[in-house]
């Protein structure tokens, strides 16, 4: 993104913020090696990656159901 | 035929995109062309949405989705637009600074390297082709605004003398293509949307096309962990991101043309899936592409399901 990531609030839209559909992939692929999770198949969509609170109620269930 | 001054009065400070950039799309940006010319149409108050006509030809050949462009005839005959290729003879620069004076607009290819709005992705470190239309062009100040992808910007200093080659090192091997924009409202025709929807409707892909890429999709299962995420996402861009939008902004057709088609906006919801599966299935090629497991037929399926049903209501509305 264009923007520095410091300072980003966890509900500010990261598409607005210009995340781009080439660097959400790239999002998934690095938080699925980082917490050894695989996204489902209904997170698959590009909502989830809208904001950082999407992001970390993902990584949270599926890291909570893992354990 | 009267020739009218074509002029984009917007500035980046007061532009403000069309919907279909809005962050809330499933592919905010399609390609460069497509994307271009939404934001000239609107920035020029006319609607873009009856230019998507042209997205009811797509197809897929085995090996690639098309990759979409409104038609000159279209523009021609929904606006009064006149699109030609422009006679290069002056330098980049000296054709564009051209352009107020004669009334004209022009698409431009330029190298994304030297375009401010692709900080993040391209701009100062990769060379990646592009169309831009500049809108205004400040010689003295050396200071370009153009409307690129989804917005209206401003380029300066060493960005504007690089992207017309005239930083040492930025000379331009080749001249870029170039189209010039005239304003011949003459030249629009009554009744054009119809006229349009029914000649790429006419024009449809034979059976289809979502068939065609998912197998190709299948298949690129297959060599896409050899090949790299860079290789990735090209791919990824060519396939799955041209059909999804030209899934998304079909809905956007339907919907509009439901006036002078009754029932074709009951095509929208299922292209929508489209495109949202579209959307599904990057995600799970990303994965295989990473070499990793991914199951993609569920949300091929869906494609191919969507467009068949989708397509059927638009050609029931249209006869």
């Amino acid at each position: 993104m264009a923007v520095d990531p410091v300072g980003i609030t966890s509900d500010a839209d990261l598409y607005e913020l210009g995340l781009t559909s080439h660097a959400s992939v790239n999002v998934m692929l690095a938080l699925e090696d980082e917490f050894d999770v695989e996204f489902p198949d209904e997170a698959l969509k590009k909502s989830t990656f809208a904001s950082i609170h999407n992001i970390e109620a993902v990584i949270a269930r599926l890291t909570d159901s893992s354990t | 035929m009267q020739t009218l001054p074509l002029v984009i009065t917007a500035t980046p400070s007061t532009h403000r995109s069309h919907f279909t950039h809005h962050a809330d799309r499933d592919w905010p940006e399609t390609n460069c062309y497509l994307d271009l010319w939404i934001e000239i149409l609107h920035a020029l108050g006319l609607d873009p949405i009856p230019a998507l006509a042209c997205l009811l030809a797509a197809d897929h050949d085995g090996f690639n989705w098309t990759f979409a462009k409104q038609q000159p005839e279209d523009l021609r005959r929904l606006y009064g637009l006149n699109v030609n290729e422009e006679n290069a003879w002056l330098p980049v620069h000296e054709l564009i600074k051209s352009g107020a004076a004669r009334g004209v607009l022009h698409t431009v290819e330029v190298d994304s390297w030297w375009l401010p709005d692709t900080a993040g992705t391209a701009y100062h470190s990769d060379h990646v082709k592009t169309t831009i239309t500049p809108t205004t062009f400040d010689a003295e100040r050396h200071r370009l605004q153009y409307i690129h992808n989804a917005g209206l910007y401003e380029l300066s200093g060493d960005d504007f003398n690089g992207i017309f080659g005239l930083l040492p090192g930025s000379e331009l091997t080749l001249p870029p293509y170039i189209e010039v924009i005239r304003h011949q409202p003459e030249q629009a025709v009554a009744g054009a949307l119809e006229i349009v929807v029914r000649e790429h409707l006419s024009r449809r892909a034979s059976g289809n096309p979502v068939e065609r890429l998912a197998a190709s999709v299948h298949d690129a299962s297959g060599w896409l962990p050899d090949a790299g995420m860079s290789t990735f996402h090209l791919w990824a861009f060519a396939s799955l991101r041209q059909c999804g939008a030209t899934a998304e902004l079909l809905a956007d057709l339907a919907e509009h043309i439901n006036t002078a088609f009754p029932g074709a906006a009951s095509a929208a919801p299922a292209l929508r899936q489209v495109s949202a599966s579209a959307k599904s299935a990057q995600f799970k090629m990303a994965r295989v592409a990473n070499g990793r497991k991914g199951d993609v037929a569920p949300a091929l399926s869906a494609m191919v399901t969507g467009w068949q049903e989708g397509f059927a209501a638009i050609v029931a509305a249209v006869g």
